[in-house]
């Protein structure tokens, strides 16, 4: 394992050695019989953490470009290069495959998962099974055209392969990657809680978190895409406030004030056709988001061609809270989310800031843009923020807690509105190609929504975007 | 700016003395209004010839739906046709913020097709010196925020319609200064529990045939597991809702811990029945 300090010492020197040495013999091997394990790794003399025998080649890659990439909190980790084509050649064909988990050998039982023929038509292939004589262990491989993404689970440790979704300088083809252990992460910041099971849990089944993630791979981070909104409300709003379109209209256009710098554009569809159907449900104080989605199921969002459902609801709802979302990970509400326009006994006030808050904080959660506290979430980086301005403490918008403090941004990496263990629009970026897409993906099974093929047009909806503030943009490409 | 104060004594009086007052610059439908104000007579926000002070003593703030955390506020009816004219010009407009002229270059937001179809425009605006603006103008209503260091100021709609011109509405502007909360802080961390019976055709929208069997499922690929009465102990509000039904109930961190760690993303069998047992987040 490299540390990064040994990284930011020897990169320069061991990069030289490398391009002359290393990447040749590797890429020329063709069998899945990986006793040779010389000829993986050249002349470098440590082994990756999870390699694929002589289908696998190391890096040492720009520090700081890497690090960029990669969570902080992760302290240990090696970057490697998957002979990819193989690697699925082998899966594909059933041929049994060596894994090495720190230096020891374990084959793997795998059987592909085929349920997803979208994804298998575009070459994206997931295998689950286990260590062949090893109890309790548990694989889970996912295998596209640029990367490998896995999580290997034996006697309580996990392995995980992560693309750094940066290319390869070596081999175009593939992306770099980087692996890594549950060992090897120690989490950073106060909002982090040192707990010993969140932290390595996957928020979705793991078929369904790897093709998640693979799709989020594919998706381009400088694209702009269009995400449908079916906006809906009910009796009780637009009686109480006959001008309710206008203050629709002007939450929308606050939440693309942000979205728009994530390449997100929020393109809203009015729909008023339920309103007094919503207000005669008893059920709409109580449980206001699955009273919303009885009368608006996804084959109404599809007919709508909307990707999203937002319920701007005109009750003061008797459930905690002020406004609700599946959340990008939920099996069955993951495009829905509500927000209470309707005065709360809290701090929150039905005043048109306030709404936007609120709305866009759900909006957020289609996003998978989380709290900052947030055990049951996986990405460890994607936190709210709260940053010190002009004598006072101001919260990111995903903060847990509704504040009149509370900004109309999301947390970013940019040193101000967050840092790298503090970053929802990074996940907002990497989720928005799958959220975009979820009306496209309607008529499959539910957890297979979000594995769909992205239609990502660069510039799509993206007409009249404004200005940044501080000609700031959240998205480095 | 005046101090909120409900119900003052000579309501009456005082309206008809703001009538008569307000008379003199009563501007005609698509006309600009003369501007005569003074710098002391500027509202919080105030556009030149578009903008009319009005005495907000003669209001309820409970009959305007003012909340009453804004303790301090304007009271203005805009020329919203006139202003919307202008911004779709796409000519700059200078705004008087708290007294100080900024110049709002705007942009307009196309992304809402419906919404600019029935003359419902919205535009942002950076603000030279420092700042950023968003608008939204409609036929008789004007929603802003600018954002000017650490402080914003709101132009919002009362829905109530001016007594001197009907045809408009009145407007209360107010800064983020202004407001002092009230009421204990309002949740955006909770979980709560979504459990969805398969079999009694629950999801048949969402896609899971009610009929299914363990064998369906693991066919398209799901994960069945099972759910024991050993389970429930340690699923508190589960094991109520199944109990005794209920929709979106409390979750504790833990509970919604072990629901990720468990059962998201599977199908749950419970004496004979198929479940999802999710949660949804505030």
């Amino acid at each position: 394992m490299n540390e990064k300090i040994g990284l930011r010492a020897f990169s320069a020197l061991l990069a030289v050695m490398l391009v002359s040495m290393v990447l040749m013999p590797a890429v020329s091997a063709s069998d899945s019989n990986c006793e040779d394990e010389q000829r993986s790794n050249g002349s470098v003399n440590e082994k990756a953490l999870v390699r694929f025998g002589d289908l696998t080649e190391m890096r040492i890659a720009d520090e700081k470009v890497v690090n960029a990439k990669i969570p902080s909190s992760i302290k240990n980790y090696d970057l490697v290069v998957f002979d990819l084509p193989k690697i699925r050649e082998h899966l594909l064909m059933g041929d049994q495959l060596t894994v090495y988990l720190e230096g020891q050998p374990y084959t793997m039982d795998l059987q592909e998962t085929t349920i997803d023929t979208e994804a298998i038509a575009k070459g994206i292939h997931s295998f689950t099974g286990s260590l062949t004589g090893v109890e309790d262990s548990q694989v889970l491989l996912t295998v596209g055209n640029k990367v490998l993404l896995g999580r290997i689970v034996i006697d309580y440790t996990e392995y995980f392969i992560e693309s750094t979704s940066m290319q390869d300088s070596k081999l175009s083809s593939a992306f770099l990657q980087y692996v890594y252990s549950s060992k090897d992460i120690v989490p950073e910041g106060d909002t982090i809680p040192i707990d010993s099971h969140p932290l390595s849990t996957h928020a979705i089944d793991e078929k369904a978190y790897a093709l998640k993630k693979m799709l989020e791979e594919q998706a381009d981070p400088c694209a702009t895409v269009t995400v449908r909104v079916l906006v809906a409300t009910d009796s009780q709003w637009m009686t109480d406030e006959p001008d309710w379109q206008d203050t629709a209209a002007a939450i929308i256009q606050y939440c693309n004030y942000d979205f728009n710098t994530l390449g997100v554009s929020i393109v809203p569809i009015y729909d008023t056709s339920k309103a007094q159907q919503l207000s005669n449900d008893p059920q709409i104080i109580s449980s206001p988001l699955s009273t919303f989605k009885n009368y608006f199921p996804e084959s109404y969002l599809n007919s709508k061609s909307a990707d999203l459902g937002l319920y701007l609801g005109g009750y003061d709802s008797s459930s905690e809270g002020v406004g609700s979302s599946g959340g990008y990970d939920h099996s069955s509400l993951y495009r829905y989310a509500w927000a209470q326009m309707a005065d709360d006994p809290s701090t929150y006030d039905a005043v048109l800031k306030d709404r936007a808050v609120v709305t866009m904080h759900e909006l957020g959660h289609a996003f998978d843009a989380a709290h900052e506290y947030a055990p049951y979430q996986t990405e460890i980086y994607n936190r709210a923020y709260e940053f010190y301005e002009h004598n006072q403490y101001w919260q990111t918008v995903m903060w847990g807690c509704f504040m009149k403090s509370a900004w109309l941004q999301f947390s970013a990496n940019d040193g101000f509105y967050g840092d790298a263990n503090h970053d929802n629009s990074r996940r907002i970026t990497e989720t928005k190609g799958v959220v975009a897409s979820y009306f496209e993906a309607g008529n499959q099974l539910p957890l297979l929504v979000g594995v769909q093929v992205l239609t990502i047009v660069p510039g799509r909806g993206g007409a009249g975007l404004p200005l940044l503030p501080q000609n700031r943009s959240h998205v480095v490409c | 700016m005046i101090q909120k104060n409900p119900l003052l004594p000579a309501l009456l009086l005082v309206a008809v003395v703001t009538a008569l007052a307000a008379g003199f610059a009563i501007f005609e439908p698509g006309t600009e209004v003369a501007d005569t104000t003074t710098p002391q007579e500027r509202a919080l926000v105030h556009i030149d010839s578009f903008t009319e002070k009005r005495d907000a003593s003669a209001w309820d703030p409970g009959d305007l739906g003012i909340p009453s955390s804004v303790r301090r506020y304007d009271l203005v009816v805009y020329d919203t046709q006139a202003i919307r004219e202008r911004l779709l010009r796409d000519e700059p407009l200078i705004v008087y913020i708290a007294g100080q002229p900024y110049v709002v270059d705007p942009q307009e937001s196309l992304q809402d097709p419906e919404s600019r179809g029935v003359g419902r425009h919205s535009f942002t605006s950076t603000l030279a010196g420092g700042g950023e603006a968003l608008l939204t103008v409609s036929d008789s209503v004007f929603l802003a925020l600018f954002r000017i260091g650490g402080v914003e100021y709101y132009v919002e709609s009362t829905r109530q319609h001016d007594t001197v011109s009907p045809e408009r509405v009145v407007h209360y502007v107010y800064s983020s200064a202004d407001v002092v909360p009230e009421g204990p802080p309002a949740m955006l961390s909770g979980c709560f529990l979504t459990l969805y019976n398969i079999s009694n055709g629950e999801l048949e929208d969402s896609g899971y045939p009610a009929n299914w069997v363990e064998v369906d499922f693991r066919n398209a690929g799901y994960e069945v597991v099972p759910l024991t009465d050993t389970d429930l102990a340690d699923l508190p509000t589960v094991n109520e809702t199944l109990q005794n039904g209920g929709i979106e109930m409390p979750l504790s961190d833990d509970e919604a811990v072990r629901i990720v760690r468990d059962y998201r993303g599977k199908i749950v069998e419970y004496q004979g029945s198929y479940y999802l047992i999710d949660f949804i987040v505030s």
